[in-house]
């Protein structure tokens, strides 16, 4: 089945709706920016068409419109080109966007290692940024639900700066040693200059690692900066789910939309949203990348020569003089002249 | 008048002693035998172990003062290699009141540590040079106390 689901909804949608308007022309509600119209009423005034398009979509689990198609057309491993309902590329689906799928969420530096909490399933955490009455009662129910494991856990992105002096012929090993080590902790090379070498160190292994590198050299400035972003990371997550959910119901609401100014005016907000929502998903991988891994830049410099050894100096050079006085009477003194005893025959 | 008269008669004998030392002596410590003196020195003594005191007795010329002489002998014995035991010349003052400077050195004769010491005193126009050296191991404390009494006994003759 070739008809796909969009084409089908603009088909009848317009049908519907004219006979809604006609009939209650006023009763559209109207939720700034959007316009909504009430599922019911569709389905009441609308007759067996919208019907049947309504409950396709709503069969589809009221996601993305493309879902609706796919469960229409079949199997089909490419989404609808040109569909008006496609979210630009890259946009974040219901699961892969969602930082419910991303795996992992770091740990402390220095904290054994922790199954990574796995926010799937997650609710939006509040309201505050549904904007909508429709959504209160899912984000109520959210919000009843259990905290994710990750809210009791602090995000934070550690970076370190580490000094150190070694010999100027061991200089290029040591830098070789320092990756090794970061390779032994899980890590990883992340850059290397003449006299610089960044490496990216799992966060709780991150002191362990520190103190393994600074045994290869003479440490002489070791910097660590933390920054806590286990707020922003949670905020971030609530504003996804409150996102998703307010995805959803445009979706809803393009499938009754009775005219084509209704529809650009909510595949607009779709755009809207889904450009949001790009965001933070990118905003949230990078802190789940970056707290799960925290950079380590060691500057590696060649020790100072130390000073050449003192040789023992005769005193003549310790006392230089430039005459001998006038003094015959020194060329005899001394333990030799002293200590020879006069022989007796 | 007659109080000044008196006084130059009892100073008289000590300046001529002192303008006529040309051999300065000190009394030999017990367990020393005193030696024939040579050319070099106005006195010579040596103990059973071969640790030697010896006086000399030179003409205080180019004319200089104690620590002249002192710093002299000094500059003169490190360039030739003796090595100073002490930071400073120690003073010292002799039984009849002369002051006096001491040098310690150490050097090494015959692949054996030596000690070497010249206590330096100036009367007039004579310069009086008490020398005592022997292996440092029989430089005990008990010699040493012993070269360090003679020492202040010196006595310009």
């Amino acid at each position: 089945m070739s008809f796909r689901c969009s084409t089908l909804a603009r088909h009848i949608r317009p049908k519907v709706d004219q006979q809604a308007k006609s009939r209650v022309p006023h009763q559209i509600e109207r939720e700034a920016p959007l316009k909504r119209v009430s599922l019911a009423r569709g389905i009441h005034r609308g007759g067996t068409l919208a019907a049947i398009a309504l409950m396709l979509v709503a069969g589809c689990g009221g996601s993305a419109p493309q879902a609706a198609d796919y469960a229409m057309q079949g199997p089909s491993p490419s989404p609808p080109p040109g569909a008006p309902m496609d979210m630009p590329a890259g946009a974040p689906s219901e699961d892969a966007g969602a930082p419910a799928s991303e795996p992992t969420a770091p740990a402390q530096p220095g904290a054994p290692s922790q199954p990574a909490p796995s926010p799937a399933g997650k609710a939006p955490k509040s309201a505050s940024h549904a904007g909508s009455s429709a959504s209160a009662p899912q984000n109520a129910k959210s919000a009843s639900t259990d905290k994710p494991k990750s809210q009791s856990r602090s995000l934070i992105l550690y970076t370190g700066d580490v000094a150190m002096t070694v010999d100027a012929d061991a200089k290029a090993s040591t830098m070789d040693s320092i990756v090794d080590v970061a390779e032994t902790f899980g890590g990883h090379l992340a850059g290397r200059a003449q006299d610089t070498v960044k490496v990216k160190i799992p966060s709780d292994r991150f002191r362990e690692a520190v103190q393994k590198i600074g045994k290869l050299g003479d440490v002489t400035s070791e910097n660590v900066n933390a920054d806590d972003v286990t707020a922003e990371y949670h905020d971030l997550e609530v504003r996804i789910e409150n996102l998703k959910a307010t995805r959803k119901r445009l979706e809803e609401f393009l499938a009754k939309a009775g005219t084509i100014n209704d529809m650009l005016t909510v595949e607009r907000e779709l755009e809207r949203v889904a450009k949001e929502m790009d965001t933070i998903v990118g905003r949230l991988r990078f802190l789940r990348e970056h707290t799960a891994f925290s950079v380590l830049t060691v500057r590696v410099t060649a020790r100072p020569k130390a000073p050449p050894p003192v040789v023992a100096t005769t005193t003549t050079t310790a006392l230089p003089r430039a005459i001998d006085l006038p003094v015959s009477w020194f060329a005899s003194l001394g333990v030799d002249k002293l200590l020879s005893l006069p022989s007796k025959k | 008048m007659i109080s000044h008269t008196l006084r130059a008669l009892l100073f008289a004998p000590l300046l001529l002693a002192l303008a006529c030392t040309h051999g300065a002596k000190v009394s030999a410590p017990d367990g020393f035998a005193e030696l024939e003196p040579g050319e070099e020195y106005s006195y010579r003594a040596t103990s059973a172990s071969g640790v030697v005191i010896g006086v000399r007795t030179e003409d205080n010329d180019p004319n200089g003062n104690l620590e002249f002489w002192t710093a002299a002998l000094d500059y003169k014995l490190q360039k030739a290699g003796y090595a100073p035991m002490d930071k400073a010349a120690s003073k010292v003052k002799s039984d009849a009141g002369m002051d006096g400077r001491r040098l310690r050195y150490e050097i090494q004769r015959n692949g054996r540590p030596h000690e070497y010491w010249v206590t330096v005193f100036v009367a007039g126009d004579s310069v009086v040079v008490v020398e005592a050296a022997g292996d440092q191991a029989f430089f005990d404390g008990a010699t040493q106390k012993q070269i360090d009494v003679a020492v202040r006994t010196v006595k310009l003759g």
